[in-house]
């Protein structure tokens, strides 16, 4: 132990000064800052005050320019990227390039959407269906969720260095999971994001641990960056879309709140003539997409349901009436007896 | 011994301090040393002096506190749960168990359950099966074991139904991360899950939060907690 302090006594006392004044500041500051409960929003379960509060949100990143990190907790597992968004006005970009698991880094300008692989050096470009990005488009369901969630304010929090408001959306029946959102303060943005089981657990959290508003973001680099496919293959999912009746797929009851929004159609791995339909549900917040594809006893065994964090999954055979044998995958953000709920819904109508 | 500690008197305590600093910065040695040592042993107040002197020394030298008071309150803390906790399977018969040594670490105690009744559960317990994943876990057997088939068909979903969590937290401590290697390796079910986000996700919470948690979330990193079996 070296000694900066020669005499034992002096440096024994100036570090119980240090130790006391830590100890006097904590105290201090807890006084200062006594737990207050800030409702920025009056308890809302008004169709419109939920619709004006998820429009000041949707808007919030269509007008800032930000950077940070963005840590998403799920099933036991810690992920986390870092983020760069820019938007001029038109149009928007954004780089989320991964920090954990494979090296990937997704591009996304508008709609359109370019994962880089970099260890497959394969690069995915895919159209996000996401009209929550754009103004004035329509979510389906979002007239119906005064119907299905109660909102109400719920104390804040210093989420990545800056206040953020607190809201909690909870379901009024248990066909949907809950959410805790904090938005930041002055721009709005969602900076924290908990979905919640019907006892009020945390199945997953997202969140921003840093973030900077303002940041120099250039909008003609991201550009560039999302070009330049040099030394990758570039893949295009070759999907179709399509209507469920076309495909001979009906609902014969739906689980309340759950409306059909996208159906479409891919290439399963065994060929073209056995394509696989999604039939996508959703009530607003929650979507739950029914994957149907034709019985191959090759691949298809083990029925099964699993749980990853929010999301939820469940594959059985689906024998049809008129002797048709169908296998189907549901995966959703919904609690299991809801996309159990659609799976018998289904009735096939060629 | 302790008797005469407590009746030390406060000057001899300060000299005691006063050498347990010196101990501290490593300036004592031979008999002093050992004496010190000796009385560190014996003396709450010396031991309490130990730590705090290293503790203000950790401050002075970083910003990062130093760790102390791992004091006898906390290994007796410590030693209290440890005798709580179930213990793990031990390979001796209940009927040969001694109550005096089984009481030594406070297991045995007399009139307690025979200590080999409670490690064995019932094979219908409720997280039985989650035991026994968490043991294969370690064997890629368990791959065969979670994905088994739902024999009952639709009988058997709503068996499985309602979520239990107590299975659940069984899932999360025992870390069952064995089971989604096989799922994650199915490049079909991959593409489905990358397919619903793309068209699903949490719609009107997309921006920013459901993209950004679709393109952060590493789905191959994610362990299924739970997985529903026959």
């Amino acid at each position: 132990m070296s000694v900066s302090f020669p005499n034992l006594r002096l440096r024994r006392f100036v570090g119980m000064a240090l130790v006391l004044y830590g100890v006097a500041g904590i105290v201090v500051a807890q006084s200062a800052n006594p737990p207050s409960v800030k409702a920025p929003l009056p308890a809302a379960s008004s169709p419109g005050d939920l619709s004006a509060w998820l429009a000041r949100l949707q808007e919030a990143p269509r007008k800032r320019v930000y950077t940070g990190t963005y840590v998403v907790s799920s099933s036991g597992a810690l992920s986390s990227a870092k983020i760069w968004h820019v938007c001029d006005g038109s149009q928007q970009m954004e780089r989320v390039e991964s920090l954990t698991g494979s090296p990937r880094s997704t591009f996304r300008r508008n709609d359109e959407v370019l994962t880089f692989h970099a260890n497959e050096k394969r690069a995915v470009a895919e159209k996000r269906e996401a009209p929550a990005l754009f103004p004035n488009r329509v979510i389906p369901g979002e007239q119906s969720l005064a119907g299905h969630y109660v909102l109400h304010p719920i104390a804040g929090e210093r989420v990545a260095g800056h206040d953020a408001d607190g809201l909690q959306l909870t379901p009024k029946d248990p066909w949907r999971f809950g959410y805790r959102i904090w938005s930041e303060r002055k721009t709005g943005l969602v900076v924290k994001l908990q979905t919640l089981d019907a006892t009020g657990r945390v199945l997953e959290q997202a969140a921003f641990s840093e973030i900077q508003f303002d940041a120099p973001v250039q909008m003609e680099h991201l550009a560039q960056m999302m070009a330049n496919t040099g030394g990758y293959r570039v893949e295009k999912a070759d999907v179709v879309r399509t209507t469920a009746a076309a495909e001979g797929w009906a609902i014969r009851s739906t689980v309340p709140g759950f409306q059909q929004t996208n159906c479409l159609k891919r290439p399963t791995p065994v060929g073209q003539n056995k394509p696989m339909v999604q039939w996508v549900f959703t009530d607003g917040l929650a979507s739950v997409s029914l994957f149907i594809e034709p019985f191959d006893p090759r691949r298809h065994q083990g029925e099964r349901m699993v749980t990853m964090g929010a999301t939820q999954l469940m594959m059985q055979r689906w024998p049809d009436r008129g002797g048709g044998d169908w296998w189907l995958t549901v995966v959703g953000e919904a609690p299991m007896r809801t996309l159990q709920a659609l799976a018998q819904g289904l009735e096939r109508r060629p | 011994m302790s008797d005469q500690m407590k009746q030390m008197s406060t000057i001899e305590q300060m000299e005691l301090r006063e050498q347990v600093s010196a101990l501290a910065d490593g300036q004592l040695g031979g008999e002093d040393f050992a004496s010190v040592i000796d009385r560190l042993g014996e003396d709450e107040d010396a031991r309490t002096s130990w730590h705090l002197y290293h503790l203000i020394g950790d401050v002075l030298r970083s910003a990062d506190m130093g760790a102390g008071q791992h004091d006898k309150a906390f290994v007796s803390r410590l030693r209290e749960r440890l005798q709580a906790e179930p213990g793990p399977p031990r390979l001796v018969e209940t009927s040969s168990l001694n109550p005096e040594i089984m009481a030594t670490d406070g297991r045995g105690m007399p009139g307690a359950k025979p200590f080999g009744q409670e490690i064995q559960p019932a094979a219908n317990d409720r997280t039985y099966r989650w035991k026994m994943l968490a043991g294969l876990a370690t064997v890629v057997a368990v791959a065969a074991v979670a994905w088994t088939g739902l024999g009952g068909g639709r009988e058997g979903l709503e068996l499985a139904q309602p979520a239990n969590p107590e299975r659940v937290e069984m899932a999360q401590g025992s870390g069952v991360g064995g089971g989604s290697a096989l799922m994650i390796r199915d490049p079909h079910l991959d593409a489905m899950l990358a397919a619903h986000r793309q068209f699903g996700g949490v719609s009107a919470l997309q921006n920013p939060a459901g993209f950004l948690r679709g393109a952060t979330f590493d789905a191959s990193a994610a362990r299924p907690l739970r997985v529903a079996g026959p």
